[in-house]
């Protein structure tokens, strides 16, 4: 039976989580004989993204992604880090930034497959649908 | 002028004090895959079967419809132009099942099955909307299927007569008139309460456009709606036009009132979702049709019902048509809707090339309900008229071998060959039921057997409109509804007092 990237990342990140560094070493050397026992190198990259996903999860880290029309300061960035804490129940937020005038003003925030759009642009795009109703 | 000016400056300012701006979470995914309408999306986690996605692409919002959840992937069909849908495009959850507009306002409007205007009239204003996949209502809210549709078919009044809330299958191969009987039925339901729905399925628009213009010049357009998925549109929109269809003659169904609702046709919906279903990577069955395509039928047809008088008491008649491929009637899909509907109305090609038209088969055709969806008066003119139709055919293709024939069989055949030449109806011209039953009084008493076979039409047409300047006994059916004595002393004497006017009439 075919083994799916998921199953080969969620073996891997239980079988590596709480070991010590020269144990993880030794982990991921049978873990690369696996794969190539299996002929399944080429699949690294979904195995990769897939393993990034579960470790984060298991850690309690969140990825979002930020991306705001200006630079923000730290004070909001703390906040919105409690905010997603407490929204989500993670134990850590890793916030990447971003810049994109486009949006005008406000920001935007995504994570995991969800997306919380409170810029600027989208506010009169909502404005606009209410007026043409 | 200023009041108008400060009414507007009002409502703007209403609206705007009243809109709050909030951010809401949205699910979102990203396009895997898209290939012929169909698209492959990660993410999304709580989609739900059947809801309706955005994609968003090129600044443009392209409706789909989430068909497939899978573990890592939602499998979804576009309903719209999916050429500008890229790789990597981003996919929006709107938490809404699909659903379209219904109401009176679609009502003498060409629509595509999403709803939206065709025919350059201008936005429809949609009363409510109901979703396109509903459960068909249940034993408890449904009644006996007791009152007709008129066709206004004589072949078809007569012989397989159709009640409010029946399914009736109209079944042929290409050409042959299928939809013209639909067409006529629709045109008949002038005055008689009914709100008719066409849904055009893969159908030619050149096709659709003439019998927009049919319906118009007969003033039928008033009470009918025209859902159109043409030739050139997406195997997505044929899959859900006729369950749109169905879910606009449901807001009706819940006023109360009865709903005609044709499918033409079924054959091109289930080859429409065998294209979705292979792409979708379905396994396939038989003719390469997926498992469930019968279900696909019988979900859509089951929601056609009389309602009892406790839940409104509405009606909804399907006219599904199938087209079949060399009069094969035992291919898959033509054996699978005739077993779903309460029978069938079975277009002969030998009777059409023969100038039998409407080329109804009275042997093959029949109609589950029977005559209890016809009104008493015809109920007894035309009570064993199926049987003798289909008798005679048999007897006609025997008595060409021989010519030594007792009376009887030859007074029947007689009689045969004249009911036939009544059976025979022009295109776009129905016949209120009451001539129907003045005719086929006639012929039922011998009244017409004196008449040469070639001049029986002739002799039906004059005695319309005789009938038509002479109508009391038209208007008397029309009342009764049926033959009392009283009645048929009028029906006689209208048909004897014709007759002296002929000059034909054999001895």
């Amino acid at each position: 039976m075919k083994i799916s990237a998921r199953q080969y990342a969620e073996s891997l990140a239980q079988s590596i989580s709480s070991k010590s560094k020269p144990e993880m070493a030794v982990i991921l050397d049978n873990f690369a004989k696996i794969m190539m026992e299996n002929r399944d190198l080429n699949r690294l990259d979904e195995i990769l993204t897939a393993f990034s996903k579960i470790w984060d999860k298991n850690q309690g880290e969140l990825a979002v992604e930020f991306t705001g029309a200006r630079a923000i300061s730290e004070k909001t960035k703390k906040e919105i880090e409690e905010y997603l804490k407490l929204k989500t129940g993670a134990q850590k937020i890793v916030l990447t930034e971003k810049t994109d005038e486009n949006i005008l003003g406000g920001l935007v925030l995504r994570y995991e497959d969800k997306v919380i759009n409170a810029s600027l642009k989208q506010s009169l795009q909502d404005l606009k649908n209410e007026i043409n109703k | 002028m200023s009041n108008t000016k400060d009414f507007i400056i009002e409502q703007l300012k209403s609206r705007i004090s009243g809109y709050q701006a909030e951010a809401k979470e949205q699910t979102v995914g990203r396009v895997l895959k898209i290939s012929d309408g169909i698209a492959l999306i990660s993410g999304l986690s709580d989609a739900m079967m059947s809801e309706i996605l955005i994609f968003k692409s090129n600044g443009q919002e392209i409706v789909g419809v989430a068909l497939n959840l899978e573990e890592n992937l939602v499998g979804a069909i576009i309903l719209g132009e999916f050429a500008v849908i890229k790789e990597g495009d981003e996919v929006v959850c709107t938490k809404r099942i699909l659903e379209v507009p219904v109401g009176p306002n679609l009502v003498g409007r060409v629509v595509d099955p999403l709803g939206a205007p065709l025919d350059g009239k201008g936005k429809i204003e949609a009363a409510k909307f109901y979703p396109v996949e509903k459960i068909a209502p249940g034993v408890i809210t449904r009644a006996k299927v007791k009152d007709p549709v008129q066709t206004g078919i004589k072949a078809i009044d007569a012989m397989i007569p159709i009640g409010r809330g029946q399914r009736e299958l109209i079944i042929g191969d290409r050409q042959i008139g299928k939809t013209a009987i639909a067409i006529d039925t629709i045109i008949n339901q002038k005055g008689q309460n009914m709100k008719c729905i066409y849904v055009a399925i893969g159908q030619k628009e050149s096709k659709i456009a003439n019998i927009v213009a049919k319906l118009e010049e007969a003033g039928a357009m008033s009470y009918t709606t025209i859902v159109l998925a043409g030739a050139s549109n997406s195997a997505s929109l044929l899959y859900i036009a006729p369950y749109a269809g169905c879910a606009m003659a449901e807001y009706f169904l819940d006023q109360g009132e009865d709903v005609l609702i044709i499918y033409d046709d079924l054959s091109k919906h289930a080859v429409a979702y065998r294209e979705i279903s292979l792409l979708l990577r379905r396994p396939p069955g038989r003719e390469a049709y997926p498992g469930d395509v019968f279900y696909l039928h019988s979900r859509l047809l089951e929601r056609s019902c009389k309602l009892n008088a406790d839940f409104g008491g509405g009606s909804i008649t399907a006219l599904p048509i199938i087209e079949t491929q060399a009069g094969d009637v035992s291919a898959y899909i033509p054996t699978n809707v005739i077993s779903i509907t309460d029978g069938q109305i079975y277009l002969e090609p030998d009777l059409f090339y023969q100038g039998q038209r409407p080329s109804v088969n009275a042997g093959l055709s029949v109609s589950r309900v029977g005559s209890t969806a016809q009104i008493k008066a015809m109920k007894k003119v035309a009570g064993k008229m199926r049987l003798e139709a289909a008798q005679y055919r048999e007897l006609a293709a025997f008595a060409q071998f021989g010519s030594d024939l007792d009376t009887d069989t030859k007074n029947k055949l007689e009689r045969g060959k004249r009911l036939y030449e009544i059976f025979k109806q022009d295109q776009y011209l129905p016949v209120h039921v009451a001539k129907q039953v003045l005719i086929y009084y006639a012929l039922i008493n011998g009244y017409i057997d004196n008449v040469p076979v070639e001049k029986t039409r002739e002799f039906e047409q004059g005695l319309m409109k005789y009938a038509d300047l002479n109508n009391q006994a038209l208007n008397l059916i029309e009342e009764k509804k049926e033959l009392t004595e009283e009645v048929e002393v009028k029906i006689k004497k209208l048909i004897e007092d014709y007759k002296a006017t002929l000059d034909y009439l054999t001895k």
